[in-house]
Order: C-alpha cells, then structure tokens, then sequence
C-alpha cells in the first residue's frame, strides 16, 4: 500500500505511529489482531526502511545484512542462508565484501532494504525509501523494491511525494492531506476516476473548469462554463443549476489544427517539449489556459506558437465535482501545511 | 551581459579527474542545464565557475574576461549551492531582499524585487516567517528567491529544486525558467533529472564521470544521442545486440541472438560489424498482430500503470527484453501478463551505434 501526499500531510507521522516511534494521542493499531499500543518498535516485529538509509560505515554489505538475524540468535547456518538469498535477489552477491563508502547510492539503498527484510519481519514500513536518490536509479530500483516484496509474500506500507512511483508499484494507494485520508482507491481507479478534486490535481495533472450544470439526464450531463461555451460528461454529476468543476486530464483530450470544428477553441500560447511527449498550453478566451499533452512522433512538429486548434474532450474523460464550499483555489493547494 | 566560456577545463582532486578538458560557450542570456548522475562533476564545474575552485587546466571566461584568478566575491555570480543556509535571525523576506540590499539599492527597490522573487516560489505569503518556521522544501524556495532577487545577471543553481514534494518540482520549473527569461538572465543550472533539463534548458549539456557526453538542445540531445549514455540517460529506451549481416545503402539487416532480424535505415556500419540497437519505449508498439517494418513475436511479463500510459515489458523468442510505452487501453483491450504480443517499431527509429568495449550494461550503468 501507497500513502501519497504532500510534505506535511503527516504520512510520516503515520508511519511512525505504525512502527512504534511516536504514540497515537487517540485510537488503536492491531497487526494481525494484536493490539500494538504499548509494545515498542522492537517489539512489533516491523522492518523499517528511511530516506537516509544509515548502513553501519564499518561492516560490509554482508555484515549489515546478517546485522538482525545474528541479533536476534539465529543459527549460523540461517543467517547464511538468508543473507545469501537476499544478496541474491537485489544483486548485490559480488559486492557482499565492499563497504558502504564504496557502494553507488542505489546499492546503498538497496543493501538497506535488503537489511530491513533479512531481519525476517512480514511487514515493511517505507519512508520516503527512494528520496535521495537519482531520478533515472529511483524508477529502477521502486520496480526492485515491489517485486521483493511481492516474491517474499510480505505487506508493505511505502510513503512517498512522488505520485507516478505510487501509480506505478501500489495494489493501493491512499491520498492524504493535512491529516487526513482523503481517497484510497488502486492506482487505475484513483487516476481514471478520483472521488476529489484534491485527489484529481495531486495524482496526475487537470484542467480544472468552473461551470453550472445546464442539464443531466441520467446518463450525460450538460454544462456551461467559461463564455457560453459547453461540455458533455458521462460521469457523476450534481443536479441541474448546481455549480460545478470539471476535471479534464491533458493527455485525455483530442487536439486537432484549424477552427471550424466542434469543440473547444483556442491559440496555442506555449509549447514545452518533454521527449516522448509535447506539453502545449492552449489559450481558451473567457478561461485562460488549458493544458494538452499529445504523443511526440520522431520529426514531427504538429503545432506551432499561435496556431488555432480545437480540443475535443470525450465525455467519458470529463470528471465532475460539485463547487467546492470554501472555493477552488483552497481545495487545490497541493501544500498543506508549513 | 553574463557570456561564460570554458576553454579545456580540468579539475583533479588527487587521482581522481572530475573535469576533464571541458569545453562550452555559453550565450548572453541562453539556460544551460547540466545534466548528469550524481559523481559526475556538475557541482565541481559550478564551483568553478563560481570561483570556489580553481582549475587544474583550461581558462574560464565570464564576459570575455579571464577570471581563473579572481575570486569568487568579484565575480559577480549568484550561486545556489546543494547546501544552501540562510539567515536565521532574518524574515524569509529580509533574507530574500539582503543581495539587492547590499548592491546598494534603497529599501524600498529591494523589498519590491524580494517580493516578486518571492512570488515566483510561491511563498509571498509566508514573507514575515522565519526560516525555522518553514519546511525544508520551503526554505529551499528561499534560497532560490534569494538568488533571483541577488541583482547578479548570471546564476549558477546547483538542484535547486531538488528538497521539493515532486508536483511542486514540476510546477515550479515552468516558473523558474520564464522568470529567468524575463529578467533576461544567463543561467547554469544543476539536475540529475533529465524531465527537468528538457523542460527548462535552452540547451543540455550531458556529463559522465567528468566528461561532456553531448551538448544540445533538448530536442537535438532527445531525438540523436550521440552515444547510448545519452541514449539511456535521456529518455527510455531499449537496447539490443547483433551483427549487421546485409548493408544495401539504404538500409541494412542486424541479426540478433537466436537469429531475430531487424531491418535498420542506418547504413554507416558495414557487414560482419557488432552493433547495439536503440529503439525509443514509445516507438515501440505491442500489438496482437504485425505493425511495421520490424515484427519480433514476445510473451508479456510485465505492466505498469503510470497514469497517463502504461509500461508494457515483453520478453522475446531469444531472451531479450523490450518496453514499451503506449496510451492505457480500454478495459476491453487490456493486457495481461503471459500474452503473447508482437514488438514492432519502425526500421527509421531505430538508432545504431557501436558495441561499446566493456558492454551495453556497463556502459549506460547509471548505479
């Protein structure tokens, strides 16, 4: 399980509330119906992997991964077992002798996981496991971590800012922000479908449009926004005449060049090339900017700075929320806390 | 008008080389992002360029003037280090205002440079706090601030925006650039990530290990790697090894381990030569049935979900492995793991470069 949020939403907290660092001011915790309240860290049987993984600077790779079992008495012949087992998975057997100066921070933190999952603990808590690491080493090595997990049959419960390492690895993710979970869903139905607006904007990126609903039917709903200008969703929606917010996700909508067809006009006013994608922002009158993302062929260069375009959004991909109480600007703030 | 030349650069820290022979020349006013995996000298080079080191070789040039030996309080440059500190007894706006306010300029010109610097990160709200009431992310916003508003033309920023929550990275790095932009500002900026450098650079400069690897524009460094350093480190792609068996001139064949065909358009290697083959995720397809020039027959074993597409891994007849990176299908279409698929690309986006010495794997090992 993936909690995801904001630096401040308290997913650390959280966590530590589940390892046993920090003690909850209300409620109970229970791993497997046994009540954690006053048991300490050492006592619940957690493995814990941080940000910052400390690997003790004077033993090996292989010391620090037989570190927990020998601490805890198992044989000579387990501990070897396991620690060759473990070294076997992340890799790391040729380097079993080196010391953590000598390592690259992926092997760092790779032999920290291992470490933590050698100690022969079924649950893993995971703090933020790939923060201070390489963008390029992050994405390898978030795919290490799950299938590890998932081979040894073992529960995970990894934090983390980054919304597409949640997407990416997570049976579920949960959505937190300023103490609280505000969606939990798997990563498919928390993308396609998010129950919030703060949900939509900090999991993936949305054009967010202020409108009133015009009409709904049942099955499709109507509703006017910006100059006069409609959409169709067949989403969710609230009654007729209520104020509403769309969410329509860039990548979802068709763009195509000129201005005569059905849809929503307006100017190409940036264009940001992202590699294996182009991010054009399109200036819709009455509105403002709305954001297009499209697949970027090799030589092609479909739109240039001030072309006229249309965007169609299917209706299927236009989500619908009812107009927040305390405004939309306070709903999006993707910073929760100081 | 802030122009930086470096003329063969080296830098050496006992044996070890952590810039060797570098050379660039960079443009009044143009974004630079030097882009690299961590230990590949980008912060030694900022700190030359800043005056906090001096180097070994070569000359740096800021406005055509030599500065090799000017020190790095004459030089000035503003500069964002990895480790940045602000003052503590200072409001976040005071601390922001401190560069112009030192330059000479009256209370009122700095307060009013601090607070659209302030601006800019998103934290004029917050200008009466002081730094220890802020998050790390927060303070880090300061510091860059402090940086803008400095009143200096050139700025070197070592991952300034690397202690931010990952939406808020995205969404500032728009910003950065065009505030960089409008106050006309020459710019050496510092990542590991390469998203971050296609966005905001004018041009990449791409390093390893102390070495430039390549120098372009996103566009150039994205759509030709010079090398399958860059070929990986920018972007996602896909490798794999054969021998060009048949070069006609206007295209030629390479066949793979276990005698897999693949049609390129690259015809500079001649017959009998080892190649390695580099075929973008998102040129590649993976359909029920043939697509392009090259078919290769796979077993799925493994998908992603990224949100806004889906990362598909095959494995093929021989062993090797492919990505692919394609829209997220309707539920009625959706993969599943064990499908057999048909890997197809074009025989136009596929990129042929030599078989490096000590192997692809080690070669574009980033870890």
């Amino acid at each position: 399980m993936v909690i995801v949020g904001p630096s401040g939403c308290g997913k650390t907290t959280f966590i530590k509330c589940l390892a046993g660092m920090v003690a909850p001011s209300e409620g109970e915790i229970y791993f497997d119906g046994r009540l954690m309240t006053d048991l300490p860290p050492e006592e619940r049987g957690v493995g814990y992997v941080f940000q910052e993984i400390a690997l003790f600077p004077t033993m090996s790779v292989w010391d620090n991964v037989t570190y927990g079992p020998r601490v805890r008495g198992w044989s000579s012949e387990r501990t070897r077992r396991t620690a060759r087992e473990f070294l076997d998975m992340i890799k790391l057997e040729a380097r079993e002798d080196s010391y953590p100066r000598e390592l690259s921070g992926g092997a760092r933190q790779k032999t920290g996981v291992a470490r933590a999952l050698a100690s022969g603990s079924n649950l893993i808590l995971f703090d933020e496991p790939l923060g201070a690491l390489d963008a390029k080493v992050r994405v390898e090595l978030r795919y290490e971590i799950r299938n590890l997990v998932r081979d040894l049959k073992l529960t995970a419960i990894h934090i983390t800012h980054d919304q597409e390492e949640a997407l990416s690895i997570a049976d579920r993710v949960v959505v937190m922000k300023a103490g609280s979970f505000v969606e939990v869903g798997t990563p498919d139905e928390l993308y396609e479908h998010p129950k919030t607006i703060f949900g939509a904007n900090f999991v993936g990126e949305a054009n967010f449009l202020e409108g009133t609903v015009l009409n709904a039917d049942g099955e499709t709903s109507t509703i006017e926004w910006g100059e006069g200008l409609l959409l169709e969703s067949q989403n969710a929606s609230p009654g007729e005449g209520e104020r509403v917010v769309a969410a329509i996700r860039p990548e979802s909508v068709i763009v195509q060049k000129g201005n005569d067809e059905e849809g929503i006009r307006g100017f190409v006013e940036t264009m940001d090339f992202e590699g294996e994608t182009a991010r054009y922002e399109v200036k819709i009158p009455g509105y403002g900017l709305f954001a297009v993302r499209i697949p970027f062929h090799r030589g092609s260069r479909p739109y240039d700075v001030g072309d006229p375009v249309v965007i169609k959004a299917p209706p299927n991909k236009v989500l619908l929320y009812p107009y927040p109480k305390e405004g939309l600007q306070k709903e999006l703030d993707i910073e929760s806390r100081g | 008008m802030p122009e930086v030349h470096l003329r063969e650069v080296s830098k050496r820290f006992g044996s070890i080389d952590a810039i060797e022979d570098f050379e660039i020349e960079i443009r009044n006013g143009e974004y630079i992002c030097v882009l690299g995996p961590t230990g590949s000298g980008k912060t030694t080079l900022v700190r030359l360029i800043a005056g906090l080191l001096r180097p070994d070789e070569g000359e740096i040039l800021i406005d055509g003037k030599v500065v090799n030996r000017v020190p790095a309080e004459e030089r000035n440059v503003a500069y964002m280090p990895q480790q940045y500190a602000l003052f503590s007894h200072l409001t976040v706006l005071k601390n922001v205002a401190y560069g112009p306010l030192s330059r000479g300029k009256d209370n009122e010109t700095a307060s009013r440079t601090a607070f659209d610097a302030l601006k800019m990160v998103r934290l004029n709200g917050r200008a009466e706090a002081f730094p220890s009431e802020l998050s790390g992310g927060m303070q880090q916003r300061v510091a860059l601030a402090r940086s803008l508003a400095s009143g200096s033309k050139l700025l070197l920023l070592d991952e300034p925006l690397s202690a931010l929550d990952a939406r808020l990275r995205v969404e500032l790095r728009y910003r950065l650039k065009s505030m960089a932009k409008s106050l006309g500002l020459t710019v050496i900026h510092v990542t590991h990530d390469q998203r971050e450098a296609m966005i905001v650079a004018d041009r990449i400069v791409v390093l390893r290990a102390g070495r430039c690897q390549q120098v372009g524009t996103p566009f150039h460094v994205y759509q030709r790697p010079d090398n399958l350093f860059v070929a990986n480190f920018v972007g996602e792609s896909n490798f794999l090894e054969g021998t060009v068996t048949r070069n006609d001139s206007t295209s030629a064949i390479v066949e793979l381990r276990g005698g897999l065909n693949v049609v390129v358009q690259e015809t500079s290697f001649l017959a009998g030569e080892r190649v390695a083959l580099m075929i973008r995720q998102e040129s590649t397809a993976m359909t029920s049935i043939a697509e392009s020039t090259n078919a290769l027959p796979g077993t799925i074993q493994a998908i992603r979900f990224l949100g806004d597409s889906l990362r598909i891994e095959a494995r093929l007849t021989n062993g090797d492995i492919l990505g692919a990176r394609v829209p997220v299908p309707s539920v009625e279409a959706y993969p599943k793991v064990g499908d057999e698929i048909m890997t197809s690309f074009n025989s136009a986006d596929v990129g042929v470069y030599p078989v490096p010495a000590r192997g692809i794997e080690r070669e574009i090992e980033v870890a």
